[in-house]
């Protein structure tokens, strides 16, 4: 027997009621589920003993995953499977727990799923592969894991890319329609001649489109742009007026509009449009422009211009022609059928005598209807010309001229002098017709009993001249070069009120009986004049002469690298 | 009719003016005439205040120097001429030049007929009548 | 002392607890909670908490004979006492951890 003492044996006591109670409270535990699991030494190992209620929150954590989760054997065998996974699948879970994973990947995908499970069974890996279940296709990223050594399976936890392939189709087709959006864009620029840039105002950054090089004779991209750069190719001229608007258009809301010259890198000139606005991008601040090669608009605008002018004129001719030649050329047939109804009356009266005048009469008319029409004729023909204009000099169609009248000039014994003429471009049947025609009155209407002089001379018309008193009523071509060419004669003129009155066709200041002629002379003089871009004008006293002033420009075009030409508003 | 009446003529064609001429002496023997060749040469007689005051005026249109219009123009604004029945004898046939010459006075619009024997007609009808000038501007 | 109730206490010397728990159990998560919100009561400092996961450390039952889950541990003050559970019944725990409550 030990010797205990009292106190000895009293703690021992209270040692083993405390130990006692707490062995009760954990019974006690136990029973009221207030305890998960307990950690106890079995055979030497520490080992973990868990009780009813503690994988629940494991398992509710599994289940509710919007993730899909499963436990394969080793052989790939399912032994259980989260209920979202049998969602994705649309399989209920008892048909998927017991089958084998291989069978729910998409044949394509089998083979490399097989070895990332390979992989897995001694670590982990992760792939995307696709599952086939009910027909459908279902894109799906894996995980596995191998669990040993504590369980011999593999997790694997699954995420649907459904979705994520569907955005990933939307980006690719939006790429490509925007890379065909693109192109397509590109192209319109080039076909309208339009080229397009950026500029971002904070940094100064500028952008040109491919077709703004090129508009500018450059490569695409050739060069970095900057605002100096394209000052370089734009006009001395319209520098200024672009600099202003362009340091202004941030501040402004409405956009700009400008249309200046600029000379490409291969020297050509070019007119462009140009239009820029400000924009508001997502915070960042630009704006945006757009330049359009107008040169052939405004080419063609000006032409059209010119065209419409000398449409309405030869409108205007032509009314006038018209209404005056079916008057004039009315006039013999009307006196033949009067002369003959005429004779038709004396011939019933009278014996045939003396009737020769009346057939005399009726013969002169229609000779005067054959003249009428060729000169008609004649008038109508430089009215739709498509005659070259060649190279000619003035002196040898004058002098060919003067050859026709040979006969005519002996006979009024008249004197002509000629100064040196100019060389033009002209159309040389129509000038002969001219000179022709002004020679013929210059013979005709000369003073009885006073030998005939004519002077032909010529100058040059100073540019300020073409908007002169005399002149600025003809409109003349402010780019070309005239010549002023001066017929003056010391005939019976005509008084100065009726100068412009001459010109009108089948116009007479005289009746028929006392001077010959359709009265169409003039009147294609001023028909040639005015196809040759020029203009003719008289002055005449009564009883001392006339001097028809004839303009003609040296050339038909204006030579560029000569003539400055003022900036063409669109 | 047997009181003598004076006709002015204005026309550059010689024929035409031969034959009105003929024409109405058929009608009138008794007619004097006065006649010019041209605008500038009629005006300038029929201004002439010496020169005797014709009860008709006859006018071609289209005619050298001054038109036809431009003196019936005249004459109505002269105070001597304005109340002289002027006619139009010419050779247009446009409808839209008798509108306007009526418009601007003239008593009526003659076309020349190419048959002589219509001048008469035309003549005697036109002297025969006694014309109402109460409806001038 | 910021919250007056008449569980307000006052503790002398340091006090080492440990809790043993198990993962995500709504138990261990209690006991967690309830532990957690004592400890907050009083000055930072003076409480020394461990919390343990069995799981993950199954080789804490080599000192002991048997760990339960939830349970708490108090090593100091001496003697060791263990609370089984999830620490709902203040009562029984507070007296139990030698913490003095003043009236």
């Amino acid at each position: 027997m030990d010797t205990a003492t009292p106190e000895d044996l009293l703690s021992e006591i209270d040692g083993l009621k405390l130990r006692l109670s707490e062995a009760q409270e954990a019974l006690d535990a136990i029973k009221t589920g207030s305890v998960d699991a307990f950690a106890i030494r079995k055979d030497g190992k520490p080992e973990v003993f868990t009780l009813q209620s503690l994988d629940y929150a494991y398992r509710i954590l599994i289940e509710k995953f919007s993730e899909g989760a499963l436990n394969l054997t080793l052989d790939g065998l399912i032994i259980y499977n989260n209920g979202y996974f049998s969602k994705l699948i649309d399989t209920p879970n008892e048909k998927v727990t017991g089958s084998y994973i291989f069978d729910l990947i998409s044949r394509d995908c089998r083979e490399k799923f097989q070895e990332q499970f390979a992989l897995a069974l001694h670590g982990c890996s992760k792939t995307e592969t696709i599952l086939s279940v009910n027909n459908k296709e279902i894109p799906v990223y894996v995980s596995l894991t191998s669990l040993q050594p504590q369980l011999a399976t593999v997790g694997m936890i699954v995420t649907d890319l459904s979705e994520k392939k569907q955005n990933e189709h939307l980006i690719i087709n939006y790429r490509n329609h925007l890379q065909i959006q693109n192109k397509i864009f590109n192209l319109a620029e080039e076909i309208a001649d339009i080229g397009s840039y950026q500029r971002n105002l904070e940094t100064g950054e500028l952008t040109y489109s491919d077709n703004l090089f090129r508009m500018l004779g450059c490569q695409p991209q050739e060069f970095v742009p900057s605002m100096e750069k394209y000052l370089g190719f734009v006009d001395p001229d319209d520098k200024d007026r672009l600099r202003q608007p362009v340091s202004e258009a941030p501040d402004k809301t409405a956009p700009f509009q400008l249309t200046y010259r600029i000379v490409t890198k291969d020297g050509k000139i070019k007119h462009f449009r140009n239009t820029e606005r400000a924009i508001d991008e997502r915070g960042r601040k630009m704006t945006i422009g757009t330049i359009q090669d107008v040169t052939s608009h405004v080419a063609h605008t000006e032409t059209l211009r010119n065209k419409n002018i000398e449409l309405e004129n030869l409108n205007k001719s032509l009314d006038q022609f018209a209404a005056i030649a079916s008057h004039d050329l009315q006039e013999p047939l009307r006196k033949i059928r009067t002369f003959t109804s005429l004779l038709k009356q004396r011939l019933k009266e009278a014996p045939p005598n003396g009737n020769t005048e009346l057939l005399d009469k009726i013969k002169g008319s229609s000779e005067r209807m054959s003249l009428l029409i060729r000169d008609v004729l004649h008038f109508s023909r430089v009215l739709h010309m498509e005659d070259m204009f060649v190279e000619i000099d003035l002196n040898q169609v004058l002098n060919n001229t003067l050859k026709d009248f040979d006969l005519l000039i002996l006979e009024k014994n008249a004197s002509v002098s000629i100064d040196n003429l100019p060389v033009i471009e002209a159309i040389p049947l129509q000038i002969n017709q001219l000179f022709n025609n002004l020679f013929a009155n210059a013979l005709k209407f000369t003073k009885k009993g006073i030998p005939a002089s004519l002077r032909v001379s010529s100058r040059i018309l100073q540019p300020e001249e073409t908007g002169n008193e005399f002149n600025s009523r003809f409109n003349l071509n402010r780019a070309l070069c005239y010549s002023e060419i001066r017929f003056a004669d010391n005939g019976i003129g005509f008084e100065q009120q009726f100068a412009e009155q001459i010109f009108s066709i089948f116009e007479r200041l005289n009746n028929r009986e006392q001077y010959s002629g359709t009265g169409i002379g003039l009147a294609l003089c001023q028909k040639i004049v005015e196809h040759h871009q020029g203009a003719i004008r008289a002055e005449g006293r009564v009883n001392e002469g006339a001097v028809f002033y004839v303009l003609l420009p040296l050339t038909q075009a204006a030579q560029i690298n000569q003539i400055k030409r003022k900036n063409i508003t669109v | 009719m047997t009181e003598n009446i004076t006709i002015f003529i204005a026309d550059d064609d010689e024929d035409d003016k031969q034959l009105f001429i003929d024409s109405a002496r058929e009608v009138n023997e008794r007619i004097h005439f006065v006649t010019a060749s041209d605008g500038q040469e009629a005006l300038r007689l029929l201004k002439e205040e010496q020169n005797v005051r014709p009860d008709y005026i006859f006018l071609d249109l289209r005619m050298p120097r001054f038109s036809g219009k431009q003196c019936l123009e005249e004459i109505r604004k002269d105070k001597r001429l304005h109340d002289i029945p002027v006619f139009i004898y010419t050779t247009s046939t446009d409808e839209r030049d008798s509108a306007e010459l009526r418009q601007l006075g003239a008593v009526h619009f003659i076309s020349k007929p190419a048959d002589s024997g219509d001048v008469y007609y035309i003549l005697s009808v036109v002297l025969e009548t006694k014309w109402d000038l109460s409806y001038e501007t | 002392m910021e919250n007056k109730s008449n569980l307000d206490f006052d503790i002398s010397g340091k006090v080492s607890l440990q809790l043993y728990i198990t993962g995500m159990s709504e138990n261990s998560q209690r006991a967690i909670r309830n532990i957690t919100r004592l400890c907050d009561r009083y000055p930072k400092g003076r409480v020394d908490l461990e919390i343990i996961d069995i799981y993950k450390n199954p080789s804490v039952a080599e000192h002991q004979k048997i760990i339960f889950s939830p349970s708490l541990v108090r090593q100091f003050p001496l003697p060791r006492r263990t609370f089984i559970g999830d620490l709902s019944d203040v009562e029984k725990v507070i007296p139990g951890l030698g913490i003095i409550l003043k009236e």
